[in-house]
């Protein structure tokens, strides 16, 4: 059994933190997330106010059979600490749902479901000095820095495009340096490092760099994983995006989550992706919709 | 193998019986809601269900409709997934053996374009009867293009295509009715004089969502099926009055979550009960609602669960 339901019983949060203008970052333990999830996957999370634990339901009450928003939401994984039985998240509490999650205290319960999806694929890289490249926009960055973490131990160099808005939003900028990885980041307002799109500074970067990446993974706005994987493409280097679409269940049942293949089959994002190989999406294909 | 799992003072009979069939408990899945069985196998033993019913399969593939398939709404969704199906040929190939191992009742949904087609359909899957407990027949579904109503809208249509069905198979047969009509109870009479040997209700209802920054619909296709809790009040309603007009038994859903959600429909008049939509939000619904039900049998003495049905007051 891949979720039985004991293990999700008393996820607890040990702590739930602002880091950033808007962007928390929350622990919580959860032995079998730590131990199976892979870089790329996400977990299924209620997000309301009874989940929250604002509302306290009653003996008997059925409060757990109503959740407002009604979907859960799907946040990608950011760290595992296998030997502690934590994970951990980070969110962007903007939306009708998230916004409930900030509110969870720490020493609370979570309800969420994981991992689920499909992970990034780190291909073996040549035998000296294999390098990846990351190319992050706003709360993209999450689960590239779980591959990261993998890379690295595994003796990739690592190279990083972190996009934002602002300086304040770059997420964990001082962390990826300790890390090792060689971080370039681009602001919309100028405030650190490029000044405009991090597809412009990920331009450039793929220009003056020597030693080019033998695989770029990429994670942020459609519109921004699509410009990146055109400059991979042009490069030939092989490119793996994280989908956001819309979810509904997020373990394949109710096939609301599609993306479109170059094939022309749906697909759903949360069994075949969210981690997909770019040249396998057909970019044309998708539907923006409001929820967060 | 009957599992009763609650009080080992009493002994609870949760046992029904329909269409000469036997369903150890009265819980079910709603056709779209369980895949084919083997994703929600992941979260619990599938074998713990009364019944599990399949994705609509239609004659041939469906790749389904462009994205904008959902959308929340409050304490419910839109969705217009588009029968995405492998069609009925790989169903027989591959998702109907997948379902085998599982001690539960098995049924399967069907959806044609022409009473034709689904009786096509019902003689293809007669074949493999061994295999299948249940045909419900999807003559509502609100995502299929066609020029003017849905057979569920026309009393006539009904009639036919279950009078062409059981002309194809020895397999039971029960017909999913629309709530999309002004009478339900002339579609279930109609259902019933073509011979269905029980009723399935409700399909999803109606719906749209516009999303004010982009000025668009939130759906591809606009118009959507609507479910969830939301619409458990419709749905009971429509389960009590079908009860009243015809004899063969019912199957009840419309944003069932809970038990005590269940247990209304049962107390309505429903002989069986279907989850479906909170499966999204919690995978273990199915199997929480056959727990709870045997608590509140326990709480209130009752030894057969089938003598609960229809007793609302």
């Amino acid at each position: 059994m891949k979720y039985p339901k004991e293990e999700f019983s008393d996820l607890k949060v040990l702590s739930n933190r602002q880091m950033a203008p808007g962007y928390y970052h929350m622990v919580i333990r959860s032995r079998k997330i730590s131990r199976e999830a892979q870089a790329g996957q996400f977990v299924q999370v209620q997000a309301s106010a009874y989940a929250s634990g604002l509302i306290v339901g009653e003996d008997g009450d059925y409060g757990s059979g109503y959740t407002e928003p009604f979907f859960r939401r799907p946040i990608s994984i950011f760290r595992v600490n296998p030997s502690e039985e934590t994970f951990e998240l980070i969110y962007k509490a903007i939306g009708r749902g998230t916004r409930f999650l900030s509110l969870i205290r720490a020493n609370s319960k979570i309800n969420l479901i994981g991992p689920l999806g499909r992970w990034f694929m780190l291909s073996p890289g040549p035998l000296v000095k294999p390098k990846i490249a990351m190319v992050s926009g706003g709360v993209g960055m999450p689960p590239l820095y779980f591959l990261a973490e993998k890379a690295i131990a595994q003796g990739y160099e690592v190279d990083w495009l972190m996009g934002s808005a602002t300086a304040a939003t770059l997420l964990y900028e001082e962390q990826l340096r300790k890390l090792g990885i060689n971080l370039q980041v681009a602001t919309d307002d100028g405030t650190a490092g490029y000044k405009g799109f991090v597809t412009d500074l990920f331009d450039r970067y793929l220009q003056t760099t020597p030693a080019k990446p033998a695989e770029i993974f990429t994670c942020g706005p459609h519109i921004m994983m699509h410009k990146v994987a055109q400059s991979a493409r042009k490069l030939e280097i092989p490119c793996q995006v994280s989908l956001e679409e819309v979810m509904g269940c997020g373990y394949g049942v109710c096939v609301g989550c599609v993306y479109r293949t170059v094939s022309g089959e749906y697909h759903k994002s949360c069994i075949e992706g969210p981690c997909v190989h770019a040249d396998q999406v057909d970019w044309g294909g998708f539907k923006k919709l409001d929820i967060e | 193998m009957q599992q009763n799992l609650t009080s080992v003072n009493k002994s609870l009979d949760t046992q029904i019986s329909i269409a000469g069939l036997t369903f150890k408990n009265a819980v079910i899945t709603a056709s779209g809601t369980s895949g084919y069985g083997y994703e929600l196998n992941q979260f619990y033993d599938l074998s713990q269900l009364g019944g599990f019913t399949t994705k609509t399969i239609t004659l041939k593939p469906r790749i389904g409709n462009a994205p904008g398939r959902i959308a929340e709404t409050p304490y419910g969704m839109l969705n217009s997934i588009g029968l995405q199906n492998p069609g009925i040929e790989k169903f027989l190939e591959i998702d109907l053996p997948a379902l085998q191992p599982f001690d539960t009742r098995r049924i399967v949904s069907i959806s044609g374009d022409s009473a034709e087609e689904f009786a096509l359909m019902a003689h293809r899957l007669e074949e493999f009867k061994s295999k299948i407990d249940l045909i419900e027949l999807n003559v509502s579904c609100p995502n299929v293009e066609k020029g003017g109503l849905s057979f569920g809208a026309d009393p006539d249509a009904t009639r036919t295509v279950v009078q062409a069905v059981k002309k194809k198979t020895t397999i039971p047969v029960t017909t999913k009715l629309s709530p999309n009509v002004t009478d339900i109870k002339s579609m279930a009479k109609a259902a019933e004089e073509g011979g269905s040997d029980a009723l399935t209700l409700i399909n999803t209802l109606l719906g749209a969502a516009i999303d004010i920054n982009t000025r668009r619909f939130k759906i591809s296709r606009k118009v959507a099926g609507f479910s969830g809790p939301a619409i458990k009040p419709v749905a009971l309603r429509m389960v009590w009055e079908a009860k009243n007009a015809v004899r063969i038994p019912i199957i009840g859903m419309g944003g069932i979550a809970t038990a005590e959600d269940a247990l209304e429909f049962i107390l309505a008049g429903a002989s069986l009960v279907a989850v479906g939509t909170a499966q999204f939000i919690n995978p273990y619904a199915g199997i929480e609602i056959i727990r709870s039900i045997e608590d509140y049998m326990v709480k209130y003495n009752v030894s057969h669960l089938k003598d609960l049905i229809g007793t609302a007051q």
